[in-house]
């Protein structure tokens, strides 16, 4: 959703973020909806500036989200207060799933389908009856018992999925989900959450009372929420609460992830992931049927909804990349394209590292040292490579980690004990650069170039582009198939002024796509083909550039007071410059808005068309009784209903139960963090069974209830420094507002331990020790867990050794664990051991800061 | 250290890994792949034309790939895959076994 | 003596001739005229000494906070808030407004600097000389690492010996030239960046 959307909610969750602290300017929306009467509720373990603007804080143990949230959806199901008009047409809540499908209730805390020898999960049995449901993230194929070919996607076309539109067949999603979180009632939510009953009832009611045809409420999450093994599986949770209120594609209403760089989501689209190519088409894997171009489109493309489109935008992206030596007797250069073995995200690769498989490696503009868990194990890492480059505008702790790591400071290692060769290259700043970001709610906004970029400051195009010349250069005569690839790279941009630096808007105006033929640009990704004749490097963001000379990203006209609020004429915001995604869902099966106060798109019977306050996110003809023409086998949109808003889902429902896409389970349920001072209440499964785990000797886990480690951990961001810091903390005005590290913890806890306020204070885990002076403050609260008390401290992870700032690095605290989809590490909730004092060492500490 | 050695020392943590199959614990892979990597390095340091290195390098390196989807799989482990890159990686002891200059 | 004496006497009533605040006491209009001194009188806004003003983004979170940046031969003299923003109406957050700190930072590194094999310090490079070598590292970790097939055929054509970290600070452009080059021309799967942090 549009950030200044939130100004028409009713209510709003902030969970999993300390949003008025970490994103100020957005959180004046949340103000501003307040002021107009909606609820503001806070949920978060720490009272917080966030907690202090809000009606309701209700408290909660780090890592009990799902339980809290579960317990929501147990109060909208059995007090029957989902929004029944839209639920039974919008969502698959009548699905009949197939009967092979067991719940965690059943077995004690795993879904059907988990395989214990692997800890991984096969999805045949949470599949719609009769049907493999192809996935609508990046990775459409499914992985099933039968069908280890990639699933057979056409049952898809035969007719709609079953359901039992009275909701009483047993294995109906309706009544799974009555089963699921029977047992999610107010008094089991207070047990793991620590969050009082009558404060979750509040909450819960605040959310229900502002549903329907009139209403509408919002969620903004920030990594608070990611940050977990289940971390996916508690933004579910949220989004399952949101299907049942309505609360998607409405004014008002959605779940805003509020993220922390720049351009965190254009990276995402565009994606500098190991996984993905851009938006969201999925990275062939050797394992796969993904040998030939042919099998990775068969196995991977959906056969109904709008990802059936998907070849079209795969060979547009083929022949943005490979240009002329893209042809149809190639594959279009599909075999240039890398394939995965694994996982080759961030945390295998500091493995990678250490273990000596991988050598080389570019740092751009992020700083791990300070910002992945298991801090040491990243030095350690860096040590044993061959060369490191790294691009920062100013020194960063991974780029003098064998100079002044905490291995050095300990003496581990010694400067000559470290074989790697470092380069530091000082980098341009926004100001100094043009070119484009992507906000949090998919605005892509141009920047201009104002500024002189200082002595061998170059920017990070001028880099990548410059690199590839001269490695175009080294690989021009070599005649080995390997090298075809670099060969056939299309790689030729405008190179202005004396630093020839390329053109920015080049490069943007082959994200956005043309006609291979004339070169002309592509104003819609409508008009993409794949045959050969349209090249795109971003299929989402065609539109973007649509004509010579239409920069849409470069749009600066705000709506004037009292316009339709979509600002559509501020920027570009993909797709197709939509600012609220499934607005379909904003008019009722008929397409008349639910309510006037409600009013997005709705059906335009005169005009034969969708129309409204933003673009429809639709088949702009399409009627809304349009129904398939299943006996002839509908494929793609024509098998989607004209009251089917969901339209990247194969069914266009939204799915409050997933059949495929997710490695840990259709439904969210409450898993213990890995490491907790608690049994799980709910199940013998104590955690995520599917969470990535690679214990070994630096990255070993504390076991549950370890008394060694008794207390909550969590660590977050400040105001004043931003993320791995280097940023604000060479920054004088900011250095000086948070001058130095600290922990954060309870007076209880201090009493209990004989900490002072200020006075130093050491933290451990099996992966290191730190020390910080202590914040002692009511902010943090003691939890009533069962019958035991549960301490939780807390920790700003912003701090380093380089700046006018310093303070111990709180990531050296945490190990090296995974989300079971997205590898994400865990840094909310682990645990560890406090003492007062300091750290032994020389002078009392072991490092120089 | 001699190649066959070498391989052979990676030939036995492949062989530990196919036996025990861990899950979810990071030793066995990798001690697989730290041994594997030493295989790599021996062949990367010879010359470029050295038959060794010309005919194994791209090879060896085909068996770390494999075994990194072990260590770091997406879903389940594949260990049908893995069974097949530990015949590869026997295949290449093999061959150096017979190869006079083995010498790393 | 004396003449010091004069000479602070008159720079104290000066002072207190020239002094606001008891103005804006006895009633006057307390907010423009009364409260001019000599020295505001004189003040300029610092923007009319600007050649250049851009639009820019917030380079901190996401949220996309529009700001204009004005700059004197090239070198920036303020940044603030762009009030056209419908994002944020021309308010910046304290990381915000600190942005022409960041740019201004005696901390800055503007030359490359080289640490190498074994050093124990850092010495200063040409960047002609440093791009060169890193494209040749780059090309020589590649050519060894490099996997096109499996002993049984089937295609990878990948390299795991290299990695990349980081893009969420950079520009679209810049992302799509990373992944464009590392992995569609060199085969480099280890791509990653702040997002899946």
């Amino acid at each position: 959703m549009a950030l200044w959307d939130l100004e028409n909610a009713d209510c709003i969750v902030v969970m999993g973020s300390n949003m008025a602290e970490n994103h100020p300017v957005g959180f004046r929306f949340v103000v501003e909806a307040q002021r107009r009467g909606a609820t503001v509720i806070h949920v978060d373990p720490r009272f917080t500036r966030t907690s202090a603007l809000a009606n309701i804080h209700a408290p909660i143990r780090s890592g009990t989200d799902i339980a809290f949230l579960g317990g929501i959806i147990h109060h909208i199901l059995e007090n029957d207060l989902w929004f029944r008009d839209f639920v039974l047409a919008y969502t698959n809540i009548a699905n009949i799933i197939e009967n092979g499908y067991q719940d965690p209730e059943e077995t004690g805390g795993v879904f059907s389908g988990f395989n214990a020898d692997t800890g991984s999960y096969k999805q045949d049995t949470w599949q719609y009856k009769g049907k493999i449901v192809p996935s609508s993230i990046s990775e459409h194929r499914v992985p099933t018992r039968d069908k280890a070919k990639g699933g057979d996607f056409e049952a898809m076309t035969e007719g709609p999925p079953p359901t039992d539109p009275t909701l009483q067949n047993p294995n109906c999603v309706y009544q799974i989900m009555r089963r699921h979180y029977a047992r999610y009632t107010p008094e089991m939510v207070e047990r793991v959450t620590g969050c009082s009953r009558d404060t979750f009832l509040a909450v819960a009611n605040a959310l229900t009372r502002n549903a329907g045809r009139e209403r509408t409420g919002a969620f903004c999450y920030a990594v608070g929420w990611t940050h977990h093994t289940v971390g996916v599986q508690i933004i579910r949770a949220a989004a399952i609460i949101q299907g049942l209120l309505g609360n998607i594609g409405r004014p008002g209403g959605g779940i805003l992830a509020l993220r922390g760089h720049a351009s965190i989501q254009g990276s995402t689209d565009i994606p500098t992931l190991y996984n993905m190519l851009p938006t969201y088409l999925p990275q062939p894997n050797v394992f796969n049927e993904h040998g030939t171009l042919q099998s990775y489109l068969d196995s991977e493309t959906p056969t109904t909804g709008w990802w059936a489109n998907m070849p079209k935008y795969v060979v547009s992206l083929l022949k943005a990349w490979y240009g002329e030596s893209a042809r149809r007797d190639n594959e279009w250069g599909y075999q240039f394209i890398p394939k995965l073995t694994g996982d080759a995200s961030q945390l295998p690769m500091t493995l990678s590292m250490l273990d000596g498989v991988m050598k080389g490696q570019f740092i751009l503009g992020q700083n791990p040292v300070v910002g992945a868990v298991n801090s040491d194990l990243v030095e350690r890492g860096m040590a044993k490579l061959d060369w490191l480059v790294v691009r920062d505008f100013a020194m960063t702790e991974t780029a003098n980690f064998w100079q002044k790591g905490r291995l050095v400071q300990r003496g581990e290692l010694r400067p000559d004990d470290i074989g790697t060769e470092v380069f530091f290259l000082p980098s341009s700043l926004a100001g100094e650069k043009e070119g484009t970001v992507t906000n949090t709610s998919r605005l892509v906004q141009w920047h201009d170039a104002v500024l002189e970029p200082p002595g061998d400051s170059r920017s990070d195009l001028w880099f990548i582009y410059h690199l590839g010349k001269r490695l175009k250069q080294l690989y021009a005569d070599s005649s080995e198939p390997r090298d075809a690839g670099i060969q056939a790279l299309t790689w030729t941009y405008p190179e202005r002024g004396k630093r020839a630096e390329p053109d920015a808007e080049a490069v943007l105006r082959e994200i956005n796509g043309y006609t291979v033929a004339d070169r002309k640009q592509i104003p819609s990704y409508l008009q993409l083909k794949d045959d050969g004749s349209t090249a795109c490097g971003g299929w989402m963001y065609c539109g973007v550039y649509p004509a010579d000379g239409r920069n849409l990203a470069r749009s600066r006209i705000p709506d004037a007071p009292g316009g339709p609020g979509s600002h559509a004429g501020w920027a570009f915001s993909w797709p197709s410059n939509r600012r609220t995604l499934y607005n379909r869902a904003s008019a009722d099966l008929d397409g008349k808005p639910w309510s006037e106060r409600k009013k997005m798109v709705w059906w335009d019977e005169a005009a034969g068309s969708w129309t409204g306050n933003d673009v429809p996110d639709f088949v702009a003809s399409k009627r809304p009784d349009y129904r398939p023409d299943w006996p002839t086998h509908p494929h793609g949109m024509d098998a989607l209903g004209g009251d089917d808003p969901f339209i990247m889902e194969a069914d266009g429902k939204c799915q409050l139960f997933v059949p495929s896409g997710l490695k840990d389970g259709p439904l969210p349920t409450h898993y213990e963090p890995v490491e907790s001072p608690v049994r799980n209440a709910m199940y013998d499964q104590q955690f995520n069974p599917a969470a990535k785990l690679w214990t070994r000797p630096g990255n070993e886990l504390h076991a549950p209830e370890d008394p060694r480690f008794p207390y909550v951990f969590t660590t977050y961001r400040l105001t004043e420094l931003h993320c791995g810091g280097v940023i604000s903390r060479v920054t004088p005005h900011t250095a000086e507002l948070q001058p130095e590290a600290f922990v954060e913890i309870s007076p209880e806890l201090a009493r209990e331990l004989g900490i002072r306020h200020l006075g130093w204070t050491v933290l451990s885990t099996l992966r290191g020790d730190i020390e910080a002076r202590a914040m002692v403050t009511e902010r943090m609260r003691p939890f009533r867990i069962g019958d035991r008390t549960v301490h939780q401290v807390g920790m700003p992870w912003v701090f380093g050794w380089e700046g006018y700032t310093s303070g111990d690095i709180a990531n050296v605290l945490l190990a090296i664990t995974g989300d079971a989809n997205t590898s994400i590490h865990s840094t909310k909730a682990v645990t560890c051991a406090l003492r007062p004092g300091r750290l032994a060492g020389p002078g009392g500490a072991t490092h120089a800061a | 250290m001699l190649l066959d050695t070498q391989a052979n020392d990676a030939l036995a943590a492949v062989d530990r890994a196919l036996a025990e199959k861990p899950h979810k614990e990071g030793h066995t892979f990798s001690a697989a792949a730290q041994s594997l990597c030493v295989v790599r390095d021996s062949l990367s340091a010879r010359e470029k034309d050295d038959p060794l290195r010309r005919h194994w390098l791209g090879h060896i390196n085909a068996v770390i790939s494999v075994i990194l989807a072990g260590h770091f799989p997406l879903g389940s482990v594949p260990w049908d895959e893995i069974a097949k890159a530990r015949d590869w990686l026997a295949d290449f002891a093999a061959a150096v076994s017979a190869t006079p200059s083995r010498k790393g | 003596m004396k003449k010091l004496r004069q000479t602070l006497s008159e720079t104290v009533s000066g002072f207190l001739n020239d002094w606001s605040l008891p103005r804006q006491m006895a009633g006057l209009d307390p907010l423009s005229k009364a409260a001019e001194s000599t020295t505001s009188r004189t003040l300029r806004p610092r923007l009319e000494q600007a050649d250049t003003v851009g639009t820019s983004i917030c380079p901190f979170c996401a949220v996309g906070c529009g700001q204009l940046v004005y700059a004197k031969n090239g070198r920036p003299i303020h940044i603030e808030g762009d009030p056209r923003s419908p994002v944020n109406q021309g308010t910046l957050c304290p990381k915000g407004a600190s942005t022409l700190g960041v740019l201004l930072s005696p901390q800055r590194i503007n030359t490359v600097l080289y640490r190498a094999l074994h050093a124990s310090d850092w010495e200063e490079k040409p960047l002609d000389w440093a791009m060169e070598r890193i494209a040749h590292l780059t090309k020589q970790v590649r050519d060894d690492s490099f996997v096109e097939t499996l002993p049984d055929g089937r295609v990878v054509n990948h390299t795991i010996g290299i990695g990349s970290l980081g893009g969420a600070t950079l520009d679209n452009e810049e992302n799509y030239l990373i992944k464009k080059l590392f992995g569609g021309g060199l085969g480099m799967v280890n791509i990653e960046n702040q997002a899946r942090i």
